[in-house]
């Protein structure tokens, strides 16, 4: 499965980046809210995260992506944000600040 | 070469604000309820439901009465009103009276509609109310302690029936459709985006709608039902639900063995509701 999954990034790194996705685009959290459910991390259909060794302020485990995946491997489907019962993970499109192509 | 070429994102950014934040009160955040529990989800689903349907949210009012659920109201920015217990619906169907042009919404749990409250809620939907009721139904009082609720599935096992309940438990959606209520659907919390599209559709329809969300209760129901953790009832959910749109919802029970049928049952169109009567009555009455 690792295995794919690195080909797979290989052929996309091939891509020339005109051709690629130019949003950008961010999971956030605000991590003093979380309560360590693992709604998002059970939920996610291209499994992106796992519970972090860190603890927040509430002694829970707040999520973070997985050390071999970034993300370009997110889904961008946003449920981990529509399935959080603390408001505390969402997904946001990255401001265009740089003049990038169209 | 693959990953060090160009700078890619590979953490979670912190952030201050989340964008629901604008309908939420946000200082009062975290809420009250538990690690685990469904509820938050459900109140998630339908802030983006209000957002989504683009209703001006100075005519939303959310109408809750006591209970777990009840709590929600406290947590959203909007013309909110925290009830007396069961009371929700006729302080709903009085704000809609008073000014017909808000949208009423009554955002409350099982205990509260349908054990004290259960009068009310079938004559709001004899009378077709124009109001939109979100019950919660986590088959338990679980403020109080977890005692046997009306909902509470026959053989589980709660902390006033020690060897497991012995009384058959209310359909809700049976219950309200076969009073008269024009929407009725169930969902799961965990098929969020149709309960989301489901309380849109609910808000747009003129008339008595309804929508039952169950939610995970990991503290009281399933600490003594085998589910002792929010995570474990939703792997239930995604195993165990099955979709049947438009189905007798009186075939529709929910029992321990069996599977959880949901979807939306009954969808009807243009029945004369409560405020489109007592329009016409007072038009009568001044011509008089």
């Amino acid at each position: 499965m690792l295995r794919l999954h690195m080909t797979l990034r290989k052929i996309i790194s091939f891509i020339p980046p005109e051709y690629k996705e130019q949003e950008k685009w961010h999971l956030k959290i605000i991590t003093d809210r979380c309560k360590g459910c693992l709604f998002c991390i059970n939920f996610c259909p291209t499994e992106l995260l796992e519970s972090s060794p860190e603890i927040n302020s509430k002694g829970y485990h707040p999520p973070k992506i997985k050390d071999d995946m970034d993300m370009d491997d997110c889904a961008k489907c946003g449920f981990c944000e529509l399935i959080c019962p603390e408001f505390s993970i969402f997904l946001e499109k990255e401001e265009d600040t740089t003049g990038a192509k169209k | 070469m693959t990953i060090s070429e160009e700078k890619v994102d590979d953490t979670i950014l912190e952030a201050k604000r989340h964008p629901m934040d604008y309908l939420l009160r946000w200082d009062r955040l975290p809420h009250v309820w538990c690690s685990g529990c469904g509820l938050g989800s459900v109140l998630s689903c339908f802030i983006h439901a209000i957002a989504e349907s683009g209703i001006d949210t100075k005519k939303i009012v959310v109408v809750s009465g006591i209970g777990c659920t009840g709590r929600a109201s406290g947590y959203l920015d909007l013309d909110v009103f925290h009830t007396t217990h069961g009371r929700a619906i006729p302080f709903a169907i009085g704000l809609k009276l008073a000014n017909p042009e808000l949208k009423v919404i009554v955002f409350s749990g099982d205990g509260d509609l349908f054990a004290i409250g259960g009068n009310h809620i079938i004559h709001a939907a004899r009378r077709n109310a124009d109001i939109t009721v979100i019950c919660s139904n986590n088959f338990i009082y679980g403020m109080t302690g977890g005692q046997l609720a009306p909902t509470t599935p026959m053989g589980a096992w709660t902390s006033t029936s020690p060897y497991g309940n012995v009384e058959p438990n209310f359909n809700l959606c049976h219950l309200v459709a076969s009073a008269g209520a024009i929407y009725v659907a169930r969902w799961t919390s965990l098929n969020a985006r149709r309960l989301q599209a489901s309380m849109v559709e609910a808000i747009k329809k003129k008339g008595f709608s309804f929508i039952e969300v169950i939610p995970p209760c990991p503290t009281t129901f399933g600490r003594r039902n085998d589910y002792e953790e929010g995570i474990k009832m939703l792997e239930f959910f995604r195993e165990n639900t099955i979709i049947r749109h438009g189905i007798d919802p009186g075939d529709a029970e929910l029992n321990l063995g069996n599977k959880i049928v949901v979807g939306k049952f009954v969808d009807k169109e243009d029945k004369p509701t409560l405020s489109d009567h007592i329009a016409r009555i007072q038009l009568f009455a001044k011509r008089r």
